[in-house]
């Protein structure tokens, strides 16, 4: 009886405490991050005719109410518009490409819930590194790895995502970084300038993959002056505390 | 021990078809208190089948690994002590077994909440969680009552 008793002991003490080491120190690490990306690569199969299921019941749900044919069509407005907001911008042409893929957000740590996220979709899908991810159309970050059938996106909060912006009203050019707590700042813009809380900012010409004219957020108020610049602090337009499903915009260039 | 991993599965399934959507009751920890009830003299497999399961998990859902292990080992310990403790003609106790399991459920799904203070703006995911939970645990408390009944006779 009393053996038993100390033989439960030790089993539930040592699971108990190998947990909570591996909650310590796991999060963030790169094993920690292989075996996270294992564990999604072997459950995508088990996990297929769920998915399959979910995305029927989607599209059965969009077709009848009616809001299949709107989607689309705001799909190739987008498109449309953020290939003319190119044109207006840079001689680049971006061109409409093969469109925006959705996907859904299937992990997003808790130790990096301000820098990253990982969607369902990968390089089958024609996803690649440097790719904008956009939700309703404001970005919410870009994607910096990508396996065949997952990939990771940084997200405009991370404080090690630099985007080069422009302010719409005034064309001034800055650069939006995150502080990695949420919050995200408008940098390297005069103190002469000055810009009125409301503006909206959105991308500027950064690459090829990330298109000029998506969509960011607006000034909500200036900040601390450091060197002759201002920082602006930046209201986001996409809604990162709902952060469920995003698209993926496959339309640059490569 | 193979209800533990179909549980496990289940969850996982119906986590990817609602995601997005609804967060799904912890199947897994309904199976853990049922075997922990059931096995509750022996339970000492029961850790690492627990800390397995939760590893899982948190590998694939919660990017924190070792948080779910930790929570599930305690109610595997925490519930198999209880019962023993309890003289064998009270632990058919079908009011017990639902409390326990809705207060382990309620106090596992608000424990990463708390441990990584990044879950609160979740609240309303939360409360649907629990209320689908009380549904699976009132089915579940039936299967108790049948289990004691048979076992009694």
């Amino acid at each position: 009886m009393g053996r038993t008793r100390t033989k439960r002991w030790i089993v539930f003490l040592g699971t108990l405490s190998l947990s909570l080491f591996l909650a310590a120190v796991s999060p963030g690490s790169l094993p920690a991050e292989k075996a996270m990306d294992l564990v999604e690569r072997v459950m995508a199969v088990p996990e297929w005719p769920s998915r399959m299921v979910r995305d029927l019941v989607v599209k059965a749900v969009d077709l009848v109410a009616g809001e299949r044919s709107l989607r689309e069509r705001i799909d190739r407005l987008e498109q449309e518009n953020l290939a003319l907001r190119g044109l207006l911008q840079t001689t680049v042409n971006y061109g409409l490409g093969t469109g925006a893929g959705e996907g859904h957000v299937t992990l997003r740590p808790p130790t990096s819930w301000w820098s990253e996220i990982r969607i369902d979709k990968g390089s089958r899908e024609g996803i690649r590194p440097g790719m904008a991810v956009v939700q309703d159309g404001a970005l919410v970050g870009k994607i910096s790895r990508v396996e065949s059938n997952f990939s990771w996106a940084e997200l405009v909060t991370s404080s090690s995502l630099y985007i080069p912006v422009v302010v719409d009203e005034t064309r001034d050019l800055g650069v939006l970084n995150g502080d990695g707590n949420g919050l995200v700042l408008l940098l390297y813009i005069p103190v002469e300038k000055d810009l009125k809380p409301g503006m909206s900012v959105s991308t500027a010409l950064v690459s090829e993959l990330l298109p000029p004219g998506i969509p960011i957020g607006r000034i909500a108020g200036a900040g601390e002056e450091i060197g002759g610049y201002r920082l602006y602090r930046i209201t986001l337009k996409a809604d990162l505390s709902r952060l469920y499903k995003v698209k993926v915009m496959t339309g640059g260039r490569s | 021990m193979g209800i533990l991993w179909i549980s496990l599965l289940a969850r996982d399934l119906l986590q990817v078809a609602f995601s997005g959507t609804a967060l799904v009751p912890d199947l897994t920890l309904f199976s853990l208190i049922w075997l922990s009830v059931v096995r509750c003299e022996e339970p000492e497999p029961l850790f690492l089948h627990a800390f397995g399961a939760g590893l899982l998990w948190d590998l694939r859902w919660t990017g924190v690994p070792g948080m779910t292990s930790a929570s599930y080992a305690l109610t595997v310990a925490v519930t198999a002590w209880v019962w023993s403790s309890l003289p064998p003609g009270r632990r058919a106790n079908p009011v017990l077994f639902f409390f326990w399991s809705s207060a382990a459920h309620v106090l596992t799904s608000v424990f990463p909440a708390i441990f990584t203070s990044k879950g609160l703006g979740l609240s309303s995911s939360l409360a649907t969680q629990q209320g689908m939970a009380i549904a699976c645990l009132l089915g579940l408390t039936a299967l108790y009552i049948r289990h004691c009944r048979s076992h009694h006779e």
